[in-house]
């Protein structure tokens, strides 16, 4: 939560003062992030308050006005402004005139609006940079204010500094909490704020708590004879600087005091409470009540929609629920102009239970919770904190609104909740933080921080830690706010000799490396696109897609995980297709969410896959036309299996989608199956303007990672010579290759080292329906050296085999 | 010089043989001659070089001929100026000549070694991981090993196990993906540390994961709901933030180079105390970059290891933001849009 802070504001809780540098220095040191900082007097000093001295309606367009205001004394410029902003003959409000840039970056130009000249405009708050949230009209009826700068009407002279107040620092979300950090950092001393102190005895207000668990402390002093009006403008400009809406002077206390103190505050009219008297309690059936923002309640549930599990904790008074507990007030029981006498609440709520109603109930408010409830739900101090609160907000009330605080305050409090005890060590602080810290040091950065230290040996103490430190639960902690005081930048940053440990990749991230290295050689680029997909982007694979389905996605584009990475690629094809790629070669590495036992966590499956189409080697000059085809992409395949080592792959026709029937292939590894390549069918994939055919394939990694990680055994280097024979048959078109290959191996024996296809014709030159091909048989006989005859034996051998299976014929 | 220029020039210094300067213009040529040979880089060029200057019709050879035209004041300074031109010029091609062809061989072929290879062309690995793959391989080598870990994730390992406070807004439906299974898309690569405290039991334990992680980000030029992450964790008996400091600074170094500055911050995060924001200071500038700090006795525990005994640290780095501050990309969309133009530069 961003906590915007006045420095002038700020620097009053600190003794002595530190300069302006000081701060802003030490603030991220001890854990406060600086997100942006404002120097409101240059930023707002172009701004004017001018008085709108007539005030007409515009022809034809409704939901604009047109007034003359005066900027200066005597000067009069047109402003047209939209009406959704209620503005009124009279008053003086934040003028713009054309030319100024207003602080959130917009400039002001002289312009024609509707036919109707305008030089300026009225200027809401957010545009100011006021106000963090909102975007009110401020303004003003004070005449001597007429052409001064909004800096100098405001008496703005200050930094803003908005602060990142870390989420389990709920201390910070006060001034006081801020203060106190950093006059431990800045060894300097905190100045509470000006309290009263508050009467006690038996209280004039009785409070009862129903269930101490969710409520476990509530204090509340009464003011009587208070005038209730607007507060004095140094009041209400400072809590505008801070980001907050004025409304009266009580409510505008309540809330000057939860910024100081980060303890909400509640102020009631005390004489809409029936009985005087004030009952921490669930509602009971039947009840309901108007809060705030006039959005009603009832124990059962809200509106229609809205069912509770549990009515909500409320206070009430001696008849009716009053305010919902620790997030917002009733409307019936807050304080109007004619308040007379002012109950404060302050007290300490369960966390949980806070959220909880957050969560289920509808504030009628456009944020989720308020101020109020943010605090509660992070944890705040039952104890000095609250106390502080309470007598600064009597104290405050007094001076600003009247009235006397002398009746005895109301206390309940079942079970006090003491500071936690917590022990630390040197060897422990400076084994954590690798640096020697003495006991003394630790002491002097815990007291700082109000910790009281006792040393319990000469090398540990026990420190009592306040109850406003909801975050401490552990020592470690505390060896972070000693580090934090020393300052991270003291640290060290020097390794100590430990023992080693082996870096070392898995098989199956050493086998992606592998794979994409292998792939990047061969020209392609390696792709990453998101995982996510519509429900019906791969209808083409059938079967239901819904393994991994997002309930929360934000578009229903992005709502499963996909389970093949084809149409990522495609989508990078279309991409690239687009620009007017001439080729393109693609692959990704990632995993697929395919069918998993529903009871497992969908682990996902690691594959490659990859696209390519168009020009092939598109810098070999000497092949400058060639295309990628089938048989380029299975090459590629082929020379990564080699590269891998994983012997006996073998590819088979298939039929599967998103692959194009006839130029299929399914492909196999020692018997399982491991993937596909084939043409892809660029319409199922959906990809435009494409202008030549685009081949894919995917594999299954994690299949190949035993496979590929088989140690190569050698073999002795043959010393016999080889006898080198070409082949070249006439066979009919529809023999399958692999089987005719098989054959000559077969028939061949042992003794044929290698074969290789080095031609395939089909054409005139040959019958119809036949093709020519041509293989190199590489003989060898590891003992003896093999004769002409020999060899001519086994070929001629090869040749009647081809004959009788094939109707193959010896090319002439 | 370019060649034609030398080529101007001694043409003008032949026509201009007759004239007083007869002697300063053979100078010149000669200063050319030499400068051409030097600059020779095939014995063929040299050979063409020595038949311009010094053949039957060369310019240095028609200069000797034409000495006769010279006045016969000045014929003997004449023709020792072009003498030694001539010697100039024979000394330079048979230094070159050695240099060229130091064992004296003829060329027996004559290509154009100047036109392009056949080149098949090669991809690129894409920058995301080729910064994913530079980290892990500075890390390898400090000992640290490589797991996949879980994308599709429990609310377990991802939150509880990490101590994440029930109101952490990490865990709200706004901020992260939960599935119809119940399980959530991992928010951060974080979510690994328990998981390989289990898997690997026994102290000393360096290990490391990547991978892609999930937000519920609205796409803008700094967001994206899918991003990459790089976590690590080191646990032993006295594993110290200043072992962090150290690990962080001699990763980040060879990654962005000598001349960063790192800068340590008090943060937040559930799994560490102390806690530490890191912000490197690269090209002019300070970012945020990482979050890291002592690992939670908590999410020991819950690791199985006893937190009395072993202590430890953690750190995790986005690598989507680390990417475009190394390549100084401006738009992350650009990372996953995957034009060729754009991967084809890195």
């Amino acid at each position: 939560m961003a906590m915007i802070v006045n420095t002038a504001w700020l620097r009053e809780y600190l003794e002595p003062a530190c300069t302006h540098e000081e701060l802003v220095d030490v603030l991220p040191r001890i854990g406060l992030e600086l997100e942006r900082l404002c120097e409101l007097r240059a930023d707002l000093s172009p701004v004017r308050i001018g008085f709108i001295r007539k005030k007409g309606s515009i022809p034809g367009h409704d939901g604009y006005h047109l007034c003359q205001i005066e900027i200066a004394k005597g000067k009069m410029i047109p402003v047209v402004c939209a009406s959704v902003h209620e503005v009124k003959e009279g008053w003086g409000v934040p003028v713009a005139p054309a030319g100024t840039t207003l602080p959130t970056g917009g400039t002001i130009r002289s312009e024609t609006v509707h036919g109707q000249k305008s030089e300026g405009m009225i200027c809401l708050d957010g545009e100011l940079g006021l106000l963090a949230k909102g975007s009110g009209l401020q303004y003003t009826t004070d005449e001597s204010l007429l052409g001064k700068s909004l800096a100098d009407a405001f008496e703005v002279s200050e930094f803003l500094l908005e602060l990142n107040v870390l989420a389990n620092r709920p201390d910070f979300l006060g001034l006081v909490g801020i203060a106190r950090e950093v006059a431990a950092a800045l060894r300097l001393k905190l100045r509470y704020p000006k309290t009263i102190v508050p009467t006690t005895g038996t209280p004039v207000v009785p409070v009862e708590i129903k269930d101490p668990s969710l409520c476990s402390r509530y204090m509340g002093g009464l003011v009587r004879g208070v005038k209730v009006e607007s507060s004095p403008a140094w009041f209400k400009s400072r809590l505008l600087l801070a980001g907050m809406r004025p409304i009266n002077n009580v409510v505008d206390i309540t809330n000057y005091v939860l910024y100081e103190y980060g303890q909400p505050l509640h102020a009631f009219d005390f004489d809409t409470l029936a009985e005087g008297r004030i009952v921490v309690r669930r509602m009971t059936k039947g009840e309901s009540f108007e809060l705030l923002s006039g959005k009603s309640l009832s124990a059962e549930g809200q509106d229609k929609e809205i069912r509770f599990a549990q009515p909500p904790l409320v206070i009430a008074d001696g008849k009716k629920p009053v305010a919902l507990a620790g997030i917002t007030g009733g409307k019936a029981t807050q304080t109007t102009a004619t308040t007379k006498n002012v109950f404060i609440e302050v007290a300490h709520f369960d966390p949980v239970n806070i959220r909880k109603t957050v969560k289920e109930v509808d504030l009628g408010i456009d944020r989720r919770g308020t101020d109020s409830s943010y605090r509660f739900e992070r944890g705040t101090d039952p104890n000095l904190m609250l106390e502080g609160a309470l007598a600064r907000a009597m104290q405050l009330v007094v001076e600003l609104a009247g009235g006397t605080a002398t009746d005895a305050i109301s206390d309940v409090y079942p079970s006090p909740r003491t500071p936690k005890v917590f022990k630390l060590s040197e060897e422990k602080t400076a084994s954590y933080l690798g640096m020697p810290v003495d006991l003394p040091t630790i002491s002097d950065c815990l007291s700082r921080l109000a910790m009281k230290c006792e040393a319990t040996s000469k090398t540990e103490l026990a420190a009592l830690v306040p109850t406003w430190r909801v975050d401490v639960n552990d020592p470690v902690v505390l060896i972070e706010d000693v580090a934090r005081l020393v300052g991270y930048d003291k640290i060290p940053g020097t390794p100590k000799p430990a023992a080693p440990s082996r870096g070392v990749r898995s098989p199956l991230d050493q086998l992606k490396q592998n794979v994409s290295n292998h792939l990047v050689s061969a020209g392609y680029f390696e792709s990453r696109t998101p995982p996510l997909e519509g429900p019906n982007q791969t209808e083409w694979l059938g079967e239901p897609h819904d393994e991994v389905t997002v309930v929360n996605f934000a578009t229903r584009e992005m709502s499963v995980l996909r389970r093949t990475l084809l149409p990522g690629l495609a989508a990078t094809v279309q991409n690239n297709v687009r620009r007017g790629a001439a080729g393109v070669q693609f692959f990704e590495v990632d995993r697929a969410f395919i069918k998993t036992p529903s009871s497992e966590t969908p682990s996902g499956a690691w594959r490659v896959a990859g696209m390519a189409g168009g020009q092939l080697d598109q810098s070999n000059w000497r092949a400058a036309n060639a295309q990628i085809d089938f048989y380029t992409v299975k090459g590629t395949l082929e020379d990564l299996f080699d590269r891998l080592g994983i012997e006996g792959v073998s590819f088979k026709a298939a039929d599967q989608a998103p692959y194009v029937l006839g130029a299929t292939a399914e492909i196999m590894a020692v018997g399982k199956k491991i993937g596909y390549v084939g043409e892809v069918d660029s319409d199922a994939l959906k990809i435009e303007r494409l202008t030549y055919k685009l081949y894919g394939f995917e594999l299954e990694l994690e299949s190949l990672v035993e496979l590929a990680s088989v140690l190569p055994a050698y073999h002795p280097l043959y010393r016999q010579p080889a006898v080198v024979r070409d082949l070249a048959i006439v066979i009919p078109t529809d023999k399958v290759y692999a089987e005719i290959e098989s054959t000559i191996r077969e028939k061949s024996g042992a003794r044929l080292e290698s074969l290789q296809l080095v031609d395939r014709y089909q054409g005139s030159q040959v019958a119809a329906g036949h093709q020519s091909i041509a293989f190199r048989l590489i003989f060898r006989d590891p003992e003896v050296t093999l004769t002409t005859d020999q060899v001519s034996d086994i070929v001629g051998g090869v040749v009647a085999e081809l004959e009788k299976r094939f109707g193959a014929q010896l090319r002439a | 010089m370019s060649r034609d220029d030398s080529q101007n020039a001694g043409s003008d210094i032949a026509s201009s043989g007759a004239t007083s300067s007869f002697g300063a213009d053979v100078a010149e040529k000669a200063r050319i001659a030499i400068e051409l040979i030097n600059g020779a880089v095939t014995a063929d060029e040299l050979e063409q070089l020595r038949i311009r200057f010094l053949g039957k019709a060369g310019e240095i050879s028609l200069l000797l001929r034409g000495l006769g035209k010279v006045p016969a004041e000045q014929r003997p300074a004449a023709g020792q100026a072009v003498n030694a031109a001539k010697k100039g010029v024979e000394e330079a091609i048979d230094a070159k000549k050695g240099s060229l062809q130091p064992t004296g061989r003829k060329a027996k072929k004559s290509i154009d070694v100047t036109m392009p290879g056949i080149r098949h062309g090669v991809g690129r690995r894409h920058p995301l991981m080729q910064t994913m793959e530079e980290l892990k391989s500075v890390l390898i080598g400090l000992g640290f090993r490589y797991d996949d870990y879980p994308e599709v994730e429990t609310e377990s390992y991802n939150f509880d196990s990490l101590n994440t406070p029930s109101w952490h807004p990490s865990r709200d439906m706004h901020d992260s993906f939960y599935t119809k299974t119940g399980h959530v898309l991992r928010t951060h690569t974080s979510a690994f540390q328990t998981r390989a405290l289990k898997m690997l039991k026994e102290p000393p334990i360096r290990a490391m994961t990547a991978g892609r992680c999930y937000r519920r980000d609205e796409i803008d030029a700094t967001h994206f709901p899918i991003f990459h992450q790089l976590d690590v964790i080191a646990v032993d008996k006295s594993i110290s933030f200043s072992d962090l400091k150290w690990t962080l600074e001699s990763m980040l170094q060879a990654i962005l180079g000598k001349d960063i500055k790192l800068q340590f911050r008090p943060s937040y995060f559930p799994f560490t105390t102390p806690s530490a924001e890191v912000d490197v200071f690269y090209r002019g500038r300070w970012m945020e970059l990482l979050g890291s700090g002592m690992m939670r006795p908590e999410v020991l525990r819950n690791g199985g290891i006893d937190p009395d005994v072993y202590q430890g640290f953690a750190f995790g780095i986005g690598i989507d933001r680390l990417t475009m501050a190394r390549f100084g990309i401006d738009d992350i969309r650009l990372l996953y849009a995957n034009e060729q133009a754009f991967l084809s530069q890195f």
